[in-house]
């Protein structure tokens, strides 16, 4: 490969493409837009419960984006260099779902969310429960996570983009150790989050491997969007061309994510079952029972097994940006289905799909995809300058 | 060793059989290129020998090895299969106790016992078929003949043609090896039995 194409910019390499991506971005908001409409003026509570779920969805694309940069920096690695930009643009738009969270608050505000805001009598939280979801505190961590993760995402960027120009070896260190550091905040962060956004909807049931499902999940989902935007993108652009044999490493932590994610499901379901106890087999027993069932059943079906056997049997997959990027497609309508599943049981006994459903996903990700298309510009393709780059670039390709 | 030997004359002269034309290298790129010219020129027994596994070579070599992955498919249901029967013949039918009213076949239950025995007889038997099918343990090798061969566990790159390749010809295999850009190309001799 002549290491040279890659000393393009993003706009140079997919501006074309971006524009296109922009433009439907818009649509896509005007079409959530109305969609959300027609539930909100009918029926109102249900339109806050599409978008809490469609929210989670997309904040936590910008949280996976910043996880997979932070990773990125400690460990390195060549698979990391082609979505490098698209990532670094996922993280820069933490502000952006901190502001889209608006809704949740009057959700919450109107008591249309969380049980806890205004307990039926007889159901009111006690001791320390009690404390830890008085509104005011709820709210302090709210503005916490996300503060939290816009000094880490915004540190990441600056420090990881240095490599632009070039980069000694100090900082080298600097986003090793950044990336050590906030791997270890992000996983904690998460999951106080997850307790807070989702698992407090059902506020008498607890699970502790929660937080780590959902830090599966916000990886699994970003880098199936990733793989997608890549493949859409820069599908035959020098990007994938130069480094397409990393699409293996893509394709591979795909593979254990997807793992991860059933085994966690799988456990949290096991030990519930196993513990037998009304507080928590009742989570379980509305999402298991009447209609919810198939849906569940659809979960292992198309988020467990479909994408696992063909990642696993198919090495062919995991190296091609184009099956892997339509594979994509499927696990992210699958997260979809995962978090409308957590969070649609809570209101209603049987499946029902509001306007909202399909409106607050198009909603909230036109909005995000914009400002995503925005974000992307103007930078170079890859930092590279990074050492560790470079090394891959030198790499005798038959010791691969 | 007379370059004109062959292989009937071989015998004659008291040398042991052929074995195969190896030529020797001390660079892997030039060994992938090599294999894939030797395979493009029509040769089937072909091998390569390297200090380290090549993924470029295996491809080049047209090697494609598909029966262990199926054999420990194969196990692997087994095992997921006896597993789950074991576990259900026994709680739903010979011993049936009611806990807590939960099912007589919880299978939730079940699937962390399942999973163990697929993966223990898909692993055991994956690595069985492996030293069965590799043909190990093998401690004699008529490549270990050729001509500097100890390097190929530091830093030389083997390719052998083998005399049962139906297209081998002692002269012009030997041509075509030459015609590569190796360090040297050797006859390799089985040993005196």
């Amino acid at each position: 490969m002549n290491v040279q194409e890659l000393q393009v910019t993003t706009t140079e390499l997919m501006g074309e493409k971006l524009n296109k991506l922009s433009s439907g971005a818009l649509v896509a908001t005007v079409i959530g837009a109305v969609l959300c409409a027609l539930t909100f003026f009918t029926e109102q509570k249900s339109f806050y419960h599409s978008y809490l779920f469609a929210w989670v969805f997309w904040a936590g694309i910008s949280c996976g984006s910043m996880a997979l940069l932070l990773l990125h920096h400690t460990v390195g690695g060549g698979w990391g260099f082609v979505i490098r930009r698209f990532i670094e643009a996922g993280a820069s738009l933490i502000p952006l779902a901190a502001l889209l969270s608006a809704p949740v608050i009057a959700g919450l505000f109107l008591g249309n969310l969380y049980a806890w805001y205004q307990p039926h009598p007889g159901h009111e939280l006690s001791g320390f429960k009690a404390d830890w979801f008085a509104t005011p505190f709820f709210l302090a961590r709210w503005l916490a996570y996300f503060g939290i993760w816009w000094g880490f995402s915004t540190a990441a960027i600056r420090l990881g983009r240095r490599f632009n120009t070039g980069a000694d070896k100090s900082t080298l260190d600097q986003v090793n150790r950044l990336g050590g550091f906030g791997i270890l905040i992000y996983v904690i962060t998460v999951t106080f989050a997850s307790v807070d956004w989702v698992m407090s909807l059902t506020p008498h049931w607890t699970s502790s491997i929660f937080g780590l499902l959902f830090v599966a999940s916000q990886a699994l989902s970003t880098m199936a969007l990733m793989l997608f935007l890549v493949w859409q993108l820069a599908g035959d652009s020098p990007l994938v061309k130069g480094l397409g044999r990393y699409f293996r490493d893509l394709g591979n932590f795909t593979l254990a994510m997807v793992m991860l994610w059933a085994y966690m499901s799988f456990s949290q379901y096991l030990i519930t079952y196993s513990g037998n106890t009304v507080e928590e087999l009742t989570w379980y027993q509305f999402r298991s029972t009447g209609s919810w069932r198939w849906v569940a059943v659809s979960l292992i079906a198309f988020h467990f097994a479909a994408p696992f056997l063909l990642l696993l049997t198919n090495s062919g997959m995991k190296r091609s940006p184009s099956r892997l990027g339509a594979l994509a497609v499927l696990i992210l309508l699958m997260r979809f289905i995962d978090l409308w599943w957590l969070v649609k049981p809570t209101f209603s006994e049987q499946v029902t799909l509001n306007w909202s459903d399909l409106g607050a996903p198009l909603l909230i990700g036109g909005i995000w995809l914009f400002s995503w298309a925005r974000a992307m510009r103007d930078q170079p393709i890859v930092p590279f300058h990074d050492p560790r780059l470079q090394a891959h670039l030198h790499e005798v390709v038959s010791h691969a | 060793m007379s370059q004109t030997l062959a292989h009937s004359s071989a015998a004659e002269a008291g040398l042991q059989p052929l074995y195969g034309i190896s030529v020797e290298f001390d660079d892997p790129e030039a060994l992938v290129e090599a294999a894939r010219k030797t395979r493009d020129a029509g040769y089937k027994r072909v091998e390569g020998y390297s200090p380290f596994p090549i993924e470029a070579l295996s491809e080049a070599l047209g090697q494609h090895q598909v029966e262990v992955p199926w054999l420990m498919f194969g196990a692997g249901i087994a095992g997921g299969v006896g597993g789950f029967g074991l576990l259900a013949v026994t709680s739903a039918w010979l011993y049936p106790v009611n806990i807590g009213g939960r099912a007589l076949i919880p299978w939730a239950q079940f699937i962390p016992i399942t999973f163990e025995c697929t993966v223990l007889l898909a692993a055991l038997t994956g690595v069985a078929a492996m030293f069965v099918l590799n043909g190990l343990p093998e401690p004699y090798h008529p490549i270990f003949n050729a001509p500097n061969f100890d390097g190929v566990s530091s830093d030389r790159f083997f390719l052998c043609v083998e005399a049962r390749d139906k297209q081998f010809d002692a002269e012009a295999t030997r041509k075509f090896l030459e015609g590569l850009g190796g360090l040297q190309v050797s006859e390799v001799r089985e040993s005196k039995k």
